[in-house]
């Protein structure tokens, strides 16, 4: 099947319309941070605002697997374009099951983790918290 | 005009670039807390070995795994089974000493 010139042209167009509408969107998520209209404040720390270290693991772990995908598409990519073996080549990166391991226990961790927090008593509650106030029996109401 | 490949990995790059930045700035200026990293929740708030282990496991496994990468980037290194191994471990002792600490000392409200 032989592709039109025209047909080329559109495929490239909505190419390069798709990387614009990405783009735009990635820069609004930065602006947001940046700005802190997204807070990151919370972002390694459990509820009682004290950081948590499988929160922070899972952070470091999940950074570390972005990237390193990241490098090896780009890494094959270029490949590609200088005529490197192509078979081995085609698609997306394989993932390997021991990083899928490894994110595994990372991410079961935290969970197990906020588990045990959880499971403690008055964990949740507001220190002072208690006694129902005039507001909550009005809300009630 | 630039080649679509190229302005995909720029988008890419600079994007996680921008993440990794300002993340790592917010950890420096302390706009992202990392108070008590290394304390524990339980208690008397003290210093907790475990979470230090367990701090050391995780970017020991993190950075010889980036730097397999970045020795052969044209596919994805698979991990050790010692290396899962050690992490397990580590984690296992973690979670571990959280669960014994649960069920001996009282969560400690800020």
């Amino acid at each position: 099947m032989t592709t039109t010139p025209y047909l080329q042209f559109l495929e490239l167009l909505i190419g390069y319309l798709l990387c614009g509408i990405v783009a735009l969107f990635a820069l609004l998520v930065i602006w947001k941070i940046a700005n802190g209209t997204i807070n990151l404040k919370y972002l390694l720390s459990d509820d009682d605002g004290w950081a948590s270290t499988s929160r922070f693991q899972l952070v470091v772990f999940i950074f570390v697997v972005a990237l390193s995908y990241f490098l090896v598409v780009v890494s094959n990519v270029k490949l590609r374009q200088s005529g490197g073996t192509l078979t081995d080549l085609a698609g997306l990166p394989d993932v390997p099951g021991g990083v899928l391991a490894l994110l595994g226990i990372s991410a079961s961790s935290y969970l197990v983790s906020r588990g045990i927090s959880a499971s403690q008593p008055g964990y949740g509650e507001k220190p002072g918290a208690g006694a129902p106030t005039a507001t909550d029996e009005d809300e009630e109401e | 005009m630039p080649d679509l490949t190229d302005l995909i990995i720029w988008e890419v790059a600079l994007f996680l670039l921008a993440m990794f930045g300002i993340v790592a700035v917010q950890v420096v200026t302390g706009h992202i807390s990392m108070k008590g990293l290394l304390m524990k929740k339980e208690g008397d708030r003290s210093f907790s070995p475990e979470r230090v282990q367990l701090l050391l496991a995780t970017l020991a496994a993190a950075f010889q795994y980036v730097s397999q990468v970045l020795k052969d980037p044209t596919h994805l290194p698979a991990v050790s089974r010692d290396w899962i191994l050690l992490l397990g471990g580590s984690h296992a002792l973690y979670l571990g000493r959280r669960f014994y600490l649960r069920r001996t000392a009282p969560l400690k409200r800020s």
